[in-house]
């Protein structure tokens, strides 16, 4: 599981240099532009669009890391229970997030379908939009089983790791 | 059930989730999709998780999320924090307590490039805390310096906090970023007076001359490039030449530029890369979570019947916010400062607007509170930090160290509410509204 982590990872890392490139080119492109009085002009075409879509890729290829490190939660109260019934607890988290992505699955999946069925694209690129879709429900069923896998896997209880 | 009902049923879930250690942006989800499905049914609530899920993640305004948190991860892995230490403590020379001045005055420079203060706390207490141990400070001086210079983080810009308040509630990140330059201003001095005092109940044992071989233009030169970076993201953002996503864009980028021109190794960069994709995606799940619970506060009318009710009961508008600070400044105790600004303030901002509140204030307000609550005993998340980072330390001492500190938060706190000028009078020079 830990390489199929690494894999998505390395797709959120490309999704955020790409958001880096694309924003930095930008900038440069309309400098360039406005010190040229507009004769010279590289800017970016759909580069809002492209920024938002790199941060989509972004967000859910990096889920699975992020659940892995640990999502933000509130310790004190249950660091007092006793260490079977937090191990519990904490499967049920790490379940809870398997459900959510398992919906999310279902869900993008089926959007995926009509996107394809119905040819739909980017408003300013023109990308079909299955692809993202598609990435993300692929992105979904990652943090669906990582969410098993942790919850299944064997562990201490988080407060006993220590901080 | 009547939907009020509902909603006020679904805040007792979601507390008693949050209580049982269930992840923030889970709870939120859950619990928002939970009640929606409860009020209007299952097709829309499975409709609100899809469209809140990909509108929120594909959202162009949130992209400088990540970009602000990348420049901050390079910054803390490219040894800035060592050179603005040392730079520090060189204008520190000749202080009593100069070691932990320099800490405060190093954090203070480092949350400059840097919008976390966990990151700040962790880099400068790695660099700051052995040395301060040699020269022979009290560990609780030395860690409470450090966890509360941490702070300084949250407030001073580019602030994560500020920009995640700015989102949600709409405002503009330009005027919260220059809301927060004098209150952070303000935090710096009164920590340094607070050092001023502790060094002498808590006087360094083996306090030695600083290093005579860094002068004033070596301090300079160590300084440089942090100054240069804020300025050319802050500068490039009020001048207009930028809007905040590309400030945050151009920051990462002139960051690992310097990275690079400090020799900065790719499997450091790859690391900095890496947290900065898990901490965006634990952020983001929070920010789904709140927008999936927006859904069903506007559905609930939640927010519009506790405005209805202080309005009933003609609550004065200070009464208002004294209850909120009170909320805030216990739950700031508990709760993880990112998380308690995304899961309460979609609920209390309709109570400040309906209250007269500038929302630009209250944010700063907000967020000097969930900033106290970073260092606040039991489990203030600083102190943890500082822990980790400090081998050795007890985290009794930091407890204790800590503790004039808060006190100084809370004197800023009320030198905020009372001199609303002092967070106002920038974006109101720069014209804001």
């Amino acid at each position: 599981m830990e390489r199929v982590i690494n894999f998505f990872d390395r797709i959120a890392f490309a999704a955020l240099i790409t958001m880096l490139f694309i924003v930095v080119a930008s900038v440069a492109a309309r400098i360039l532009f406005d010190v040229t009085g507009g004769e010279i002009n590289l800017m970016i075409h759909g580069s809002i669009e492209l920024g938002s879509y790199s941060l989509l890729v972004l967000v859910f290829a990096s889920l699975p890391r992020a659940a892995v490190s640990g999502l933000i939660s509130v310790d004190l109260l249950i660091g007092s229970l006793p260490q079977k019934l937090r191990i519990f607890l904490e499967r049920s988290w790490d379940l809870l997030l398997s459900a959510f992505a398992a919906v999310l699955v279902w869900l993008f999946t089926e959007e995926t379908i009509t996107m394809f069925s119905r040819g739909d694209s980017s408003q300013d690129l023109g990308i079909p939009l299955y692809l993202f879709y598609g990435l993300i429900s692929i992105c979904s069923l990652c943090i669906m089983f990582t969410g098993l896998w942790l919850a299944l896997r064997k562990r201490v209880a988080s407060s006993q790791r220590g901080i | 059930m009547d939907p009020l009902m509902i909603g006020i049923a679904c805040m007792g879930i979601i507390l008693l989730l949050l209580a049982l250690g269930c992840p923030v942006g889970i709870a939120m989800i859950l619990v928002g999709a939970g009640g929606f499905a409860a009020i209007v049914g299952i097709e829309p609530a499975l409709n609100v998780l899809q469209t809140a899920s990909f509108e929120t993640a594909s959202n162009y305004s949130f992209t400088l999320i990540p970009l602000f948190l990348l420049m901050g991860n390079v910054a803390a892995r490219a040894g800035f924090s060592k050179d603005l230490f040392d730079s520090a403590r060189y204008f520190s020379r000749g202080w009593n307590g100069s070691l932990a001045l320099a800490a405060v005055s190093g954090s203070a420079a480092f949350s400059a490039i840097s919008g976390s203060s966990l990151a700040t706390a962790s880099t400068m207490t790695r660099v700051a805390y052995p040395e301060m141990v040699r020269q022979g400070y009290d560990p609780r001086l030395a860690a409470g310096s450090l966890a509360a210079g941490g702070t300084l983080g949250i407030m001073i810009p580019p602030s994560i906090a500020l920009l995640l308040y700015a989102l949600i509630t709409e405002q503009s990140v330009g005027d919260m970023f220059l809301a927060g330059f004098l209150p952070g201003l303000l935090a710096y001095i009164l920590y340094v007076i607070t050092v001023s005092v502790m060094v002498r109940r808590w006087r360094p044992s083996n306090e030695m001359a600083s290093d005579q071989s860094i002068t004033l233009g070596t301090a300079l030169r160590q300084f440089a490039p942090v100054a240069l970076l804020f300025g050319l993201v802050m500068g490039g953002l009020y001048g207009g030449l930028f809007t905040p996503t590309e400030a945050g864009g151009i920051g990462a980028f002139i960051a690992i530029i310097f990275g690079l021109w400090r020799r900065m190794s790719y499997s450091e960069f790859r690391e900095a890369v890496v947290e900065t994709v898990a901490v965006t995606a634990t952020i983001f799940v929070i920010l789904i979570g709140a927008e999936v619970f927006g859904f069903l506060l506007s559905i609930s009318q939640l927010s519009f019947e506790m405005v209805d009710l202080i309005q009933a009961y003609e609550l004065e508008p200070w009464q208002v916010l004294a209850a909120i600070i009170v909320f805030y400044v216990v739950m700031g105790c508990f709760l993880e400062s990112l998380a308690m600004i995304l899961l309460t303030v979609p609920i209390f901002f309709p109570l400040i607007t309906a209250s007269g509140f500038d929302p630009i204030w209250f944010g700063i307000i907000a967020v000097v509170t969930v900033e106290t609550g970073l260092i606040s005993p039991p489990v203030g998340m600083n102190l943890f930090v500082v822990k980790s980072a400090a081998p050795g330390l007890k985290l009794k001492d930091a407890m204790i160290g800590v503790l004039p500190f808060v006190f100084a938060d809370l004197v800023r706190l009320i030198i905020l509410i009372v001199f609303p000028a002092i967070s106002l009078f920038l974006p109101n020079l720069f014209g804001h509204g």
